[in-house]
């Protein structure tokens, strides 16, 4: 039997009962920009105090225009949207004092030095002069800043811009700290740097963090639960754990040879000839026009497989066995992967993958 | 998952918005004063030019105003001379330089908060709870000191090279007349940059205006030596105001003022409360702009 993907408008409308404490509650959030253009189309999720929550999905999921809602800088449409029990457009001043932000582009001042930066940015919270003092030095140990603190901005590396900005962003000690895709950008060394930083913060000291990122690796690695959007849309929420075992196994992915039969076609007869068996799971052809294949245990499944559509009279080109990563839970619920780099790839609107086209 | 205890927010959560407002200035305005001498280049620099057309132009036009040695006639002074209300053609352009550079100023102001926007310290600004207004006073504020340190230098530079000021003990009406026109182009110039979000619109906008402000007032030559159209517009134009005013300071009068009924505190105060006008309604507008856009 295939397995049914849940309605996904049913599971966006769900009203669930929300632990005691939770620190950041949406529900049915919507935002509708001028010229009708809708965002964020009814999304629903919660943030408990203490957790690492991801936001994954491609560019125009609607990941920043809904952090941009809960960090006070857009008004939402409709539905709810609070930080700490405290609605984030009534009481925005209140909710401002309680959270920290730090933008993909770092800002600094690059004619200030790390300390005036430091300095000023704890002015505009109000801290208290004495306390202000031990809170900076506190801050430069621990993003290793000591050595350039007096240095002008402007002779720091990307990383250590990147890590002062993330410093300016914790001056007021927030409860939450909500980062947007903080290590896009950054090469490799400074991007497992940075996801040390957070993941300190977040195991040593106890802050919630909530991050919206279009890379699965540093979903995978870092969030405790992530929530996959997709079109504005929330796709899939859980672990990382759970969300990969949802897709139930391993996957086997297999590609073809234009023989005369179309890549495509090849792919789409081997999904009739497999799924109606019992140890198929589910099967999908993807944009690239391999079939992507869920069993519970991929290397008992393949003797199986390739007998099956052995006289087919197929041209395979390749097979491939993998264990599940969240890229395939994306592919999986939108019918795309997420391309990390290559925006053009993105498409907009999940249920137009074939999923939805099998499901009608 | 294991409970770290978490400690508590730093921020009060008590607060007085008028303690707060004033506060929230001040750290805007050291932040904007801090980076202003930071790079002093820029400093000197917006100073060197006007100070070159100064001497320059001083001693160009310097036989014009002496009626070009002409004798005294009705009134025992130079007829020319009467109408430029001095001998010294750098006192009476002195005004006109200080004007000037304030004008050039009003794109600074309006620079800073593009260059914010852009680099996303604007949005930091924003999801800070600082009050919104307090980032448009803190910088404005760092403008004006910034202008009225430069009209300081031009007072001395002018001193230095002999001008000698006819009314010396109006001179502190000097800071407020350049105070209210400062801030009425730097309000106007902030209003350009929110609108446009774009350094090079925003100077292309600002240029525009500025030779054409300039041209069409009493700077380059007294009132009586213009065309009667460029007379009428002159009236019409701020920079005229705020020129007359300075110059009633720094050379007294000219014979079309006096006979014109006008006395040194009339010419002093009808510029003072124009420019206080027109710099409220510049403000005004650019403040109802930038809250459209910051709130």
């Amino acid at each position: 039997m295939v397995e049914k993907i849940e309605n996904i408008q049913v599971r966006n409308t769900q009203v669930r009962d929300v632990p005691e404490d939770v620190v950041i509650d949406v529900r049915d959030l919507r935002k509708v920009y001028a010229g009708n253009v809708e965002a964020v189309k009814g999304i629903n999720f919660y943030v408990r105090e203490g957790e690492f929550f991801g936001f994954l999905g491609p560019n125009g999921a609607g990941k920043s225009t809904t952090i941009k809602i809960l960090i006070t800088l857009l008004a939402r449409t409709s539905g709810v949207a609070k930080i700490l029990g405290h609605d984030v457009n009534e009481e925005s001043t209140l909710v401002r004092r309680l959270i920290g932000y730090a933008a993909q582009e770092a800002s600094p001042d690059d004619d200030l030095t790390g300390r005036e930066n430091l300095n000023i940015q704890g002015n505009l919270y109000h801290i208290d002069k004495g306390i202000l003092k031990g809170r900076i030095e506190e801050l430069i140990m621990l993003m290793d800043l000591q050595d350039a603190a007096d240095r002008r901005v402007g002779t720091y590396s990307g990383g250590m811009r990147k890590r002062l900005d993330l410093a300016s962003a914790l001056i007021h000690r927030p409860r939450i700290l909500f980062l947007d895709e903080p290590t896009t950008g950054l090469d490799p060394q400074n991007r497992a740097g940075l996801w040390k930083y957070l993941e300190r913060l977040n195991k040593q000291e106890g802050l919630t963090i909530f991050l919206t990122t279009h890379y699965m690796e540093e979903a995978d690695k870092l969030c405790e639960r992530l929530a996959i959007i997709d079109g504005g849309q929330i796709i899939a929420e859980g672990s990382p754990t759970e969300l990969k075992a949802r897709l139930g196994g391993d996957i086997i992915t297999l590609s073809f040879k234009d023989n005369g039969t179309s890549p495509e076609a090849q792919a789409k007869r081997v999904q009739e000839v497999l799924q109606n068996h019992a140890f198929v799971r589910s099967t999908a052809v993807s944009e690239e026009k391999t079939l992507t294949v869920v069993v519970e245990n991929g290397s008992e499944a393949i003797p199986l497989v390739m007998r099956l559509i052995d006289h087919e009279g197929l041209a395979v080109a390749g097979l491939n066995l993998t264990s599940p990563s969240l890229d395939d839970v994306f592919l999986k619920y939108t019918g795309t992967r997420i391309r990390q780099d290559d925006p053009v790839a993105y498409t907009a609107g999940g249920s137009r993958g074939p999923w939805a086209r099998r499901r009608r | 998952m294991a409970h770290v205890a978490v400690a508590e927010p730093l921020a009060p959560i008590e607060s007085n918005p008028v303690v707060d407002f004033c506060r929230d200035t001040a750290t805007l305005y050291r932040r904007a004063i801090l980076k202003t001498f930071r790079v002093p280049a820029q400093l000197y620099f917006s100073l060197v030019q006007p100070l070159i057309w100064f001497l320059l132009f001083g001693q160009l036009f310097s036989r014009l105003t002496s009626g070009f040695g002409a004798g005294a006639t009705h009134g025992g002074v130079n007829p020319v001379t009467a109408q430029f209300g001095t001998d010294s053609y750098q006192a009476f352009f002195l005004p006109a330089i200080i004007i000037q550079v304030l004008l050039f100023g009003a794109a600074n102001s309006a620079l800073g908060i593009i260059s914010d926007d852009q680099s996303g310290y604007l949005n930091k600004l924003r999801v800070s709870p600082i009050n919104r207004l307090a980032i448009l006073i803190g910088n404005l504020l760092a403008d004006l000191t910034r202008m009225l340190l430069q009209v300081v230098v031009l007072l001395v530079v002018g001193f230095v090279f002999g001008v000698r000021f006819a009314h010396l003990e109006l001179i502190p009406l000097v800071f407020v007349i350049a105070a209210l026109f400062g801030l009425t182009m730097g309000g106007l110039g902030l209003f350009v940059g929110l609108a446009t979000r774009n350094t090079q619109a925003t100077f292309l906008i600002i240029n525009f205006f500025t030779l054409p402000l300039l041209f069409t007032s009493t700077a380059q030559l007294p009132e009586a030596f213009l065309p009667d159209w460029l007379q009428a517009v002159s009236h019409y134009n701020p920079v005229t105001y705020a020129i007359n005013s300075l110059r009633a300071i720094v050379t007294g009068l000219n014979a079309k003022q006096i006979s014109d009924g006008q006395t040194v505190t009339s010419v002093i105060v009808t510029g003072i409360v124009v420019l206080f006008v027109l710099m409220v309604l510049a403000l005004g507008t650019a403040t109802l702009r930038f809250r459209k856009q910051v709130q």
